[in-house]
């Protein structure tokens, strides 16, 4: 049952992120997606450095929370120096309530549940937004420094990536 | 042992030293150009390790890693070569020509102190020789890192002993886009290595070995380390697994 509902959140969450790769998108909206796309991971990531049981997914979910901080601290530094303001968009949007239904499904579990609910997300939130990153933002980006950050950031969803499925197959 | 018989066998060899001193004295005058006999040194080595009390001397060097000694070799160089010479062995201008002459740091009696004897004696210094106390000239742990250095002397190479250069001279590696570049490197050995975590997010330098680890680096931070270890490292970052890079000390 639970593993349905996991189920069932992480294709809600893939939804938006699929439509987006029909829409071209500018750097306006990217800015926007990017932030809010680190932000829901951030939010989920501090609920699992207090609520998991597992030190490994706490060490993950904490990581997150440091990593993804940071890569939104330079995204907004470098959208401040282009003058760019982010432009709020469908894709944001549909990716921030699924961020929020995350979390609260997340709220709603304990122990080794939560750890598995967590880290399941986490995988299929990098897989998807590695897919987003290939086929739209990246593609997208007008601005060479945009674009470069982007880049400059992919391979550390790749590990995030990595990561959390070392630490799932260690959670059976 | 009652305390009585313990203060008497002390009192005793005291006085035992202290004759001895007097007849040497008579016999030599004060005078600094001789040799120091056989028995004279073997007091005097065991007098100051004997005045080392027993909570000192077994101290142990917090200063583990393995790269501790090279830190030591600036410090070194710059409070004790004058008398001790850069590598130790006490071969200088002044060094023979104090009395007692200035002690190889290599040889085995000296190697024979523990950690925490050398330490007193580079923290308190030695009287009615030349060492003096560095106790509040150095910080703790510049004194341990001298001791790692001492510890160190009977195997120091010449390439161990050349002047290093700032972080500017040394082989650079950068952390950025989640990887190492380059993804191989090689020095030789005692070069210093210097790591740049140019990404905005932490990373760590983790040999799979486990011969170093440089701790998480925080945006922006850099670690220096000096491989003295010959051989073919590979080494990765803990928190991105994948990122991976090789590091060859010749």
């Amino acid at each position: 049952m639970r593993r349905a509902t996991t189920l069932f959140f992480v294709t809600a969450l893939m939804l938006p992120v699929a439509a987006l790769s029909a829409r071209a998108v500018n750097d306006a909206q990217i800015a926007a997606i990017v932030v809010t796309a680190n932000q829901v991971d951030i939010d989920a990531g501090k609920l699992a450095a207090s609520s998991a049981s597992d030190p490994q997914v706490k060490a993950f979910g904490k990581q997150m929370v440091t990593d993804h901080t940071g890569v939104n601290k330079q995204a907004t530094d470098l959208v401040t120096k282009l003058g760019v303001t982010p432009e709020d968009n469908a894709t944001a949007q549909s990716l921030k309530s699924g961020g929020a239904e995350n979390v609260k499904n997340l709220s709603g579990l304990k122990g080794a549940a939560f750890d598995r609910a967590y880290v399941d997300h986490e995988i299929a939130y990098h897989q998807q937004v590695l897919d987003a990153l290939d086929t739209t933002l990246i593609p997208s980006a007008q601005n060479a420094e945009l674009k470069a950050l982007l880049v400059k950031v992919r391979p550390a969803f790749v590990a995030h990536l990595e990561h959390a499925k070392m630490v799932q197959k260690s959670l059976k | 042992m009652p305390a009585g018989r313990a203060m008497f066998i002390v009192l005793a060899v005291l006085a035992l030293v202290a004759v001895l001193a007097a007849l040497a004295v008579l016999r030599t005058g004060l005078a600094a150009d001789r040799t120091p006999g056989r028995v004279e040194t073997l007091v005097a080595r065991n007098l100051v390790r004997f005045s080392i009390p027993a909570g000192e001397a077994s101290r142990r060097n917090p200063l583990t890693g393995a790269d501790a000694w090279q830190q030591g070799t600036d410090l070194f160089r710059n409070h004790c070569a004058l008398c001790h010479g850069t590598d130790g062995r006490g071969a200088t201008a002044i060094g023979p020509r104090m009395y007692p002459p200035v002690p190889d740091l290599a040889s085995p009696e000296i190697q024979h102190f523990s950690d925490g004897a050398l330490f007193a004696v580079v923290s308190h210094g030695v009287s009615w020789t030349g060492m003096p106390a560095f106790g509040r000239s150095l910080g703790e742990s510049d004194r341990w890192k001298l001791v790692a250095f001492i510890r160190r002397t009977p195997s120091l190479t010449a390439a161990d002993l050349a002047p290093r250069g700032g972080p500017n001279a040394s082989t650079r590696i950068v952390m950025d886009g989640t990887s190492f570049h380059p993804a191989e490197t090689t020095v030789e050995s005692g070069a210093p290595v210097l790591w740049a975590n140019l990404d905005p997010f932490p990373h760590n330098v983790t040999s799979e070995s486990g011969n170093f680890h440089s701790g998480d680096l925080a945006p922006d931070g850099t670690w220096v380390f000096r491989p003295t270890e010959r051989g073919t490292f590979e080494y990765h970052c803990t928190l991105h697994p994948g990122m991976k890079a090789v590091l060859r000390v010749r």
